[in-house]
């Protein structure tokens, strides 16, 4: 749990997103684009149905005609390319109009999410997103498409997408539904399953616009995008600072998700032997990876060495698999024991990601228990002796308490809200003001001072009569003892040190949700893309649902992997 | 104003820390307001009272300190033990911490005071209205000797916040905010590369 490993995740079928796409295909669902009101220059309304087992959802979306100086990734945007929010159920009417879209709704909408944030919503509206094109890749498969021509698969894949969500919104944000209010649907149950499902809705959407956009320009001669090129297009995002405090926040949360990459390691680690179909499978999987790994390139010079290092290593892993004795008792134990002494961070986890693939019959029931009730365990127990707690905090915090926090790399950095944008910053602490404003994240540090403190009281006295003295000490105290219930919640780094890197946390959130190709471009801020590859809505089935991440690769005569 | 639960608490909890309250109290008064709301009681102006006296006040009495002192120590109730107060002030607010012991024990907890009592179940929220009653007066609270089955509460629609209320909510979260600098606009988000590509 340092913030290096977790900072080298990749996607795997534990992914909120792969879960989301093997329900779809299991259950059968139903997708319809209901309504397409969109004029000549890309602005109005569209609506997608999608029907799960018991109920439906609808995504309504607002492409607009965005004058390029507005456009911007930053979340001081006020504008956008196009602004959408999944609804709860089928946006109808009622009464004589029942079966009809409700244009009352409809206009509500409308009234509020192109404003995203400056927009009120309510409890049937679940989700909040925006994106902005890709102008270069947008731009350039509009002039293709309208000329009677497929874009260069090689031009679409280097992006990898046509728009980019900026945002992403749920949990009662700005009025939306409460995710206890929805939690209890089997679909719904698992972590960020509505903002998936709302991702993978918006990406049939880029695609329908970009090729309405082609029709509007040249109706004689457009044609639709290739089913084999639009595979290549999932969704960018680009994400920063926002996301970070969640992962400090939800500490129970994040216990339940590693905790399903480790039970799911074990279960693996443990078998006596490999069977055949799932050693194929894993060595075809690698070859994918290695595929990946040669096509993933960024700017940033921090992880495009770790890139070059990943290439590396996925060679070295394939050179040791040629001649490994799968009969030897254990083999996927050896093989990632194999991998901590040899293998850089980002290829182990890759292997990770590549043992967990095979072996879906065994461990995907564990996407079923990456939720938590977070109100639950927020209860303190204010009847531990105080002897207890240190005793906690000396068993689950070693690595805070060896730190001074009083020098100056140690707490160089603060966390704040920003007054302007109401979004999580990083400020420097002996730089800038507002150090006195700061959230509760140093974690480390505040374990240290709560340590020390506890040492200068009676060891039986209660944490409760502790804590109605010290109360700026109480949010450390219930973190020590959730952390001792929860042996994953943690993560074992100072997040104030001067050379702690934000996107380490983004990365670790992105990769459960199932993104890839992280590239950074900054410390703090990084652009993803979700489903790539993936099955749209009209084609997935249960061979699809889970076969593209990343996906086969084709190899062509006399050429070598 | 209709907030969802999900803003009544963090709102509550940032007005909290900007009021003063320490970030581990601010976020149980968050939390201990949205578990009213999603009862259908809406304590806001009662919080904001507290909240907005709280620079000048003293502590004896403190519904927050008194709410915690219960709710953490929720298992010595269980063992037989009963929790005193000389007073407690705007008992409105210790309601959900109380509520929150009696669900932790999986038992109702009764509440004495000097003029009359009252049962806090181990779900849902006692049926008083206690939004009127400034102070309490010798409150003891014991758990019940038998489990009492609730059925558990519908859910409730949502609560119409007073405008002004909200106002003044957010107003005590803004101090919770750092101002926005040239600097931190560049350096705080680590935008820096251009991002309209």
């Amino acid at each position: 749990m340092t913030l290096a490993r977790l900072g080298s995740f990749h996607q795997s079928r534990l992914s909120f997103l792969r879960s989301l796409l093997r329900r779809a295909a299991r259950e059968n669902w139903t997708y319809e684009r209901r309504l397409w009101q969109v004029d000549d220059k890309g602005e109005g309304v569209a609506v997608y149905r999608v029907g799960t087992a018991k109920r439906a959802y609808s995504l309504v979306c607002f492409p607009h005609d965005l004058p390029p100086e507005k456009r911007s990734d930053r979340v001081i945007a006020d504008e956008w390319d196009a602004t959408f929010v999944l609804y709860d159920g089928d946006i109808d009417a009622g009464g004589i109009d029942a079966g009809e879209i409700d244009a009352g709704e409809i206009a509500r909408l409308q009234a509020n999410a192109p404003g995203q944030e400056a927009g009120r919503y309510g409890p049937r509206d679940l989700v909040l997103s925006r994106a902005n094109r890709s102008v270069r890749l947008f731009d350039y498969a509009v002039t293709c498409l309208a000329t009677g021509k497929q874009p260069e698969a090689a031009q679409l894949a280097e992006i990898g997408y046509l728009m980019r969500t900026t945002a992403v919104y749920g949990n009662g944000k700005f009025g939306l539904a409460d995710r206890c209010s929805i939690a209890d649907r089997p679909e719904l149950a698992g972590p960020f399953q509505a903002e998936m499902l709302t991702v993978w809705l918006i990406r049939w959407f880029t695609i329908d616009i970009v090729e309405h956009m082609a029709r509007q320009r040249a109706p004689e001669t457009a044609v639709p995008l290739a089913a084999d090129l639009r595979r290549v297009l999932g969704v960018g995002n680009a994400t920063g600072l926002g996301m970070a405090p969640f992962l400090v926040l939800h500490s129970a949360l994040i216990d339940r998700w590693i905790d399903a990459r480790e039970t799911a390691l074990a279960r693996i680690r443990s078998l006596p032997a490999a069977r055949d179909d799932t050693r194929d499978c894993f060595l075809d999987h690698l070859g994918r990876a290695q595929k990946f790994a040669a096509d993933w390139r960024v700017e940033d010079k921090v992880q495009q060495e770790r890139i070059l290092g990943l290439r590396e290593d996925l060679r070295d892993l394939r050179e040791t698999v040629a001649d490994f004795d799968w009969n030897q008792p254990a083999p996927w134990d050896r093989l990632i024991r194999w991998s901590e002494a040899h293998l850089r961070l980002e290829a182990q986890e890759m292997l990770v990601t590549l043992v967990l693939e095979p072996h879906g019959e065994l461990i995907d029931d564990l996407t079923e228990q990456m939720g938590v009730d977070e109100t639950a365990e927020f209860k303190l127990d204010g009847t531990m002796p105080m002897a207890g707690l240190r005793h906690l905090i000396e068993t689950h915090y070693s690595f805070a308490l060896g730190e001074d926090y009083r020098a100056a790399a140690s707490q160089a950095r603060f966390w704040y809200v920003s007054a302007e944008k109401l979004e999580p910053r990083l400020g420097e602490r002996f730089e800038e003001a507002g150090g006195e404003l700061e959230q509760p994240l140093g974690i480390a540090r505040d374990v240290k001072a709560l340590y020390d403190l506890a040492a200068t009281v009676p060891a039986d006295q209660s944490l409760a009569a502790f804590l109605r003295d010290q109360p700026e000490l109480r949010h450390i105290a219930r973190r020590v003892q959730i952390t001792a219930r929860h042996p994953y919640a943690e993560i074992r780094g100072n997040l104030l040190a001067a050379d702690m890197r934000p996107i380490d946390l983004l990365r670790c959130k992105l990769a459960f949700f199932g993104a890839t190709r992280f590239d950074p471009k900054s410390d703090r801020w990084l652009r993803i893309t979700l489903f790539q590859h993936a099955p749209f809505p009209e084609e997935i089935d249960m061979a699809s649902a889970d076969n593209w991440a990343p996906p086969p690769v084709e190899v062509r005569p006399g050429e070598k992997r | 104003m209709k907030p969802s639960l999900n803003e009544i608490q963090v709102e509550c909890k940032k007005a909290s820390r900007g009021a003063g309250l320490s970030w581990g109290l601010a976020e149980e008064v968050g939390q201990a307001m949205a578990r009213l709301a999603g009862q259908g009681v809406d304590a806001l102006p009662v919080l904001l009272d507290y909240l907005e006296a709280l620079p000048d006040r003293d502590m004896s009495g403190d519904p927050i300190r008194a709410g915690t002192w219960i709710a953490d120590q929720a298992n010595l109730l269980a063992e037989g033990e009963s929790l005193s107060f000389a007073e407690i002030r705007q008992p409105m607010l210790v309601l959900p911490f109380v509520a929150m012991a009696a669900q932790s024990i999986g038992r109702p907890i009764i509440v004495t005071h000097r003029d009359g009592a009252w049962t806090v179940p181990s779900a849902g929220m006692p049926a008083q209205d206690l939004s009127g009653i400034e102070i309490l007066q010798g409150v003891t609270c014991t758990a019940a000797a038998a489990k009492v089955d609730i059925a558990s509460p519908v859910s409730m629609p949502r609560l119409d916040i007073d405008d002004l209320i909200w106002q003044r909510l957010k107003d005590l979260a803004q101090r919770t905010y750092v101002p926005a600098t040239e600097q931190s606009r560049l350096l705080g988000a680590g935008a820096g590369s251009i991002d309209n590509d």
